[in-house]
């Protein structure tokens, strides 16, 4: 943890609010947002400050399809599209995953599966949440990145297989009562994108991804075996 | 007012001069309306922290209220007016996911808003910087350059704090605060447009900043 003077933090928390930080030093600064506290008071001071300016703003005309716009977006297509350059060409849910490995080959593993995801993530905004998920055995298998516009990246790192007439479903837990809720079905063979804008995005929020009948579980609950599952928590950037 | 008037009267020599616009008699109305939404500041502290707890209607009476003025808040900053429709539909959606982590007993909940404004206002900003813009988006560009911040200034209520405070700047560092803040100018933009060097432009603005809070405090 690195020691923030007050003073620049205070200034630090004005640029902000000015909008004068660059891409990198903004994305730096609303990291430690959600971890302090005093980042937030500085931020809400000079929020108050500006106000003014923007609550003098003329309105303008909302077009009348905007809220649908919205709405739509928020329930969000829960099939996920394929993205980006594969992570494989093959089939990636083979059976080389049940295979085991070795301490050292699970911590290698973890290590790339951490740096993929935070390089890939350079290039848009840097995940907000990372889920790395373990295998019952405890080897890392695929790694979630959670974003703050809603969108899921999940990326597998080990060669799973899926039986035909099955499919795998993501599921995220972030209230007991509410049970898992799913995410989405990956249908293909590579690294899946999900919108979900319409889910929290807490630390220590489970993921998992189990096996299921081919259209996802018939109960809307998760029904087949778990095959890797993990928890979210803040990359230290 | 156009924007070559507009530059003149805010003076580019140091001067400590008052713009010419400040002595506007027609903010009444303004006034009035100012008042009334900031009485309704814990409401919309309120309507956040449901929005938290899945309340989608909450999600939809904030946007009654405030679609508008998010538009016209991203407007001056994005300058195409489907642009600022397009970021105030991903702020909505923003909203939504963040709510459970507003926190009102820190700020106020319209500030919160645009803040989600602001932001995805700026990145909207980056990410369409590389897009060559069309010979109309380039005149509407240069009709609106200047403008926007001097309208908001404008709009400023006589008794704001805020204005008082940015009477007391250099007129220069004042325009460069308003740039930043109004119209999302970056450092570079802001010395480009005040034409000083880039690492004054930093420092005028840290200075102004603390000038600020010690004149509101």
């Amino acid at each position: 943890m690195i020691a923030h003077d007050p003073n620049e933090d205070f200034l630090l928390a004005g640029e902000y609010v000015l909008g004068v930080l660059d891409g990198a030093e903004r994305d730096a600064f609303e990291r430690r947002l959600p971890r302090e506290q005093a980042l937030r008071q500085y931020v809400a001071r000079w929020q108050t400050r500006f106000a003014d300016l923007d609550n003098g703003v003329a309105p303008k005309d909302v077009p009348p399809a905007l809220w649908s716009k919205i709405e739509a977006q928020l329930s969000g297509k829960q099939i996920a599209k394929a993205t980006g350059p594969g992570f494989s060409e093959r089939l990636w849910w083979s059976l080389g995953f049940w295979r085991g490995a070795s301490f050292a080959g699970a911590l290698a593993s973890l290590l790339l599966a951490v740096s993929v995801g935070l390089l890939a993530g350079r290039a848009t905004p840097q995940p907000q949440i990372v889920a790395v998920m373990l295998t019952p055995e405890g080897v890392p298998g695929a790694i979630a990145e959670i974003h703050y516009d809603g969108r899921i990246n999940v990326i597998p790192i080990h060669d799973f297989e899926v039986p035909s007439g099955k499919t795998l479903q993501v599921w995220t837990l972030f209230d007991k009562a509410k049970g898992p809720i799913s995410v989405g079905l990956i249908e293909r063979t590579r690294q899946a994108l999900f919108h979900r804008a319409d889910l929290p995005t807490g630390q220590q929020q489970l993921y998992e991804i189990t096996l299921e009948p081919a259209g996802g579980s018939p109960t809307g609950k998760p029904t087949g075996p778990v095959i890797v599952k993990g928890f979210g928590a803040l990359p230290r950037l | 007012m156009r924007a070559g008037a507009a530059l003149q009267s805010w003076g580019t020599n140091g001067n400590r001069r008052i713009p010419r616009f400040t002595a506007c008699h027609g903010l009444h109305w303004q006034q009035v309306g100012i008042s009334f939404l900031s009485d309704k500041n814990d409401d919309h502290s309120a309507l956040i922290v449901a929005c938290g707890r899945g309340d989608r209607a909450a999600l939809q009476e904030i946007y009654r209220r405030e679609a508008g003025a998010m538009i016209g808040i991203s407007a001056r900053i994005v300058k195409r007016r489907e642009l600022a429709e397009e970021v105030v539909q991903e702020s909505f959606v923003a909203i939504w996911r963040n709510a459970a982590r507003f926190d009102p007993s820190i700020g106020s909940g319209r500030a919160w808003l645009f803040q989600i404004v602001r932001n995805r206002s700026l990145n909207m900003l980056r990410d369409t910087s590389r897009e060559l813009p069309t010979e109309q988006d380039a005149l509407d560009a240069a009709v609106d350059a200047g403008a926007d911040y001097e309208n908001a200034y404008e709009r400023l209520a006589n008794n704001s704090a805020l204005k008082r405070c940015l009477d007391e700047l250099e007129p220069r560092r004042k325009q460069g605060i308003l740039l930043a803040f109004v119209e999302g100018m970056s450092h570079g933009e802001i010395a480009a447009k005040l034409k000083v060097p880039l690492g004054t432009t930093k420092s005028w603005l840290r200075r102004s900043l603390i000038a600020l809070r010690e004149c509101m405090a």
